[in-house]
C-alpha cells in the first residue's frame, strides 16, 4: 500500500516525558502499557483511540511519546496519573512538546544531568544498600535482599548524618 | 511565583528526607512545601512549613492541637468527618485547612459549611491524590466531590489548597501537573494558582488594620 501524500496525513505531536526514579530503566513496552492504562482510564476508550499515542523513544531517563496534534494537553493530564508500573512506583513527566522526534532529542541532551554513578554499596547500621547517586546531591537507596526490599529517597547529607 | 504544596509527608511518614523533598519541590516549580510532623525551617528562599495533621474525628484533638500550635507559625491541617463534626472544626480558632472531604459523606459540606469556612477564612483542601492512585468508579465519586465543592467555592469564595499528599519522590507532582489535574475537577488555571499560594494567605491573613510604611 503506498503511503499517503505529507498534507493528507494526520499532524502528529511529540510530548518529551521525564521518568522517575531513573534506575528503573524501563522497556518501552512497558512504558507503552503503563501510559495507554492511563490514558483509557482517565479518558475512556473513545478519546483514547483519538489520541492515538504511541511510545516512539525510550531510555533510562527520558521517554518520547507521540499523539494526534491537539491531543497533547490530554496525554500530559493522564501521564500525571501514573503511579505504577511492575509494582514500582514510577512517575512519568511530560517536560516539553514538539512537532518533531529531532528537536526533543537535541533537548534530551541539553536536560539529561550527567550519567548516574553507582550502584555503590552502603552500609546503614546492620543494612546493606544499593546507593545511586546524582547529580544535586540526590541518593536513591534500595536496600539488598529478595522480599521487603526498603527503597529510601535521601540526600548525601542525609547518610553523613546517619 | 508563589506555589506551595499544600501536603506532603516526608520521613518517617514516607521514604523521602525533608531535605529531598525540597531539592525535589524546588525542581517542580515550587517555593514551598507543607511538611506533616516537621518544623518550621527555610533555605536559599524554599520555605518549609511545619504541618500538624489532626487525623482523629473528635474536636478535643482539634483544639488540643489548635492550643499546641499557638504560635500560628506552623499550619494546622484536619481530616473531614460528618457535617456536625466539620461545622464545629470550622469554628475552632488556628484550623487553617480541612481535607480529606472526599472521603465523608455527602452532605458533610454543604452551603451552610461552605459560607461559615468564607467567614472564617478556612481553606478546603483538594487532594489530588486520589486522582492519580484511583481508577475507575471510585476516581468518579472523587472528581465528583471536588467538582461540588469548586461549585461551592465559585459560589461562596472560600480558600482552596492544592495538595499532592506524596509520601515519596514520585508522587510529587510539579506546578503544571498539578494544574492539570486540577483542571479535571473544573478549576481553571488561574483559580488553581491562586489556591497554590493560598497557605501564605492563610498563615498571614490580611486584618481589618494594616501597617503601611
Amino acid at each position: 500500500m503506498r503511503p499517503r501524500p505529507p498534507t493528507m496525513r494526520d499532524k502528529k505531536r511529540y510530548v518529551l516525558a521525564k521518568i522517575t526514579p531513573s534506575w528503573l530503566c524501563p522497556e518501552t513496552k512497558s512504558l507503552y502499557h503503563v501510559v495507554l492504562e492511563a490514558v483509557t482510564s482517565l479518558w475512556g476508550d473513545a478519546i483514547a483511540a483519538g489520541i492515538q499515542m504511541a511510545v516512539v523513544y525510550g531510555d533510562r531517563e527520558f521517554c518520547i511519546i507521540r499523539c494526534r496534534r491537539g491531543c497533547e494537553g490530554r496525554l500530559a493530564t493522564a501521564l500525571s496519573t501514573v503511579s505504577c508500573m511492575n509494582e514500582m512506583g514510577i512517575s512519568i513527566r511530560s517536560y516539553a512538546v514538539s512537532g518533531t522526534i529531532h528537536a526533543l532529542k537535541r533537548r534530551i541532551e541539553k536536560c539529561r544531568k550527567g550519567p548516574v554513578h553507582g550502584p555503590e554499596e552502603l552500609k546503614i547500621g546492620e543494612r546493606t544498600f544499593e546507593a545511586y547517586y546524582f547529580p544535586g546531591q540526590k541518593v536513591d537507596v534500595i536496600e539488598k535482599g529478595f522480599k521487603s526490599r526498603e527503597l529510601l529517597f535521601l540526600t548525601e547529607t542525609d547518610i553523613e548524618e546517619m | 511565583m508563589l506555589a506551595t504544596d499544600a501536603t506532603v509527608f516526608p520521613s518517617p511518614q514516607g521514604n523521602t528526607s525533608v531535605r529531598r523533598m525540597v531539592i525535589e519541590a524546588r525542581e517542580r516549580g515550587f517555593d514551598s512545601i507543607v511538611a506533616i510532623g516537621q518544623p518550621c525551617w527555610e533555605q536559599d528562599g524554599f520555605s518549609v512549613i511545619g504541618g500538624t495533621l489532626v487525623r482523629e474525628p473528635h474536636v478535643k484533638a482539634v483544639l488540643n492541637a489548635s492550643r499546641a500550635n499557638a504560635s500560628g507559625k506552623g499550619l494546622l491541617v484536619v481530616n473531614g468527618g460528618n457535617n456536625a463534626f466539620n461545622r464545629a472544626v470550622i469554628q475552632v480558632k488556628g484550623v487553617h485547612v480541612i481535607r480529606h472531604l472526599h472521603k465523608t459523606e455527602k452532605n458533610s459540606f454543604d452551603h451552610i459549611i461552605a459560607r461559615m469556612s468564607a467567614e472564617n477564612h478556612v481553606a478546603i483542601d483538594i487532594d489530588l491524590r486520589p486522582l492519580v492512585m484511583l481508577r475507575g468508579v471510585w476516581r468518579q465519586k472523587a472528581i465528583q466531590r471536588y467538582s461540588d465543592i469548586t461549585g461551592l467555592c465559585e459560589r461562596f469564595g472560600f480558600p482552596l489548597t492544592l495538595s499532592s499528599n506524596a509520601r515519596s519522590v514520585v508522587e510529587l507532582k510539579s506546578v503544571r501537573e498539578i494544574l492539570d489535574l486540577a483542571s479535571l475537577v473544573g478549576i481553571a488555571e488561574p483559580d488553581a494558582r491562586k489556591a497554590l499560594a493560598t497557605v501564605k494567605s492563610l498563615l498571614s491573613p490580611v486584618g481589618p488594620v494594616q501597617v503601611v510604611l
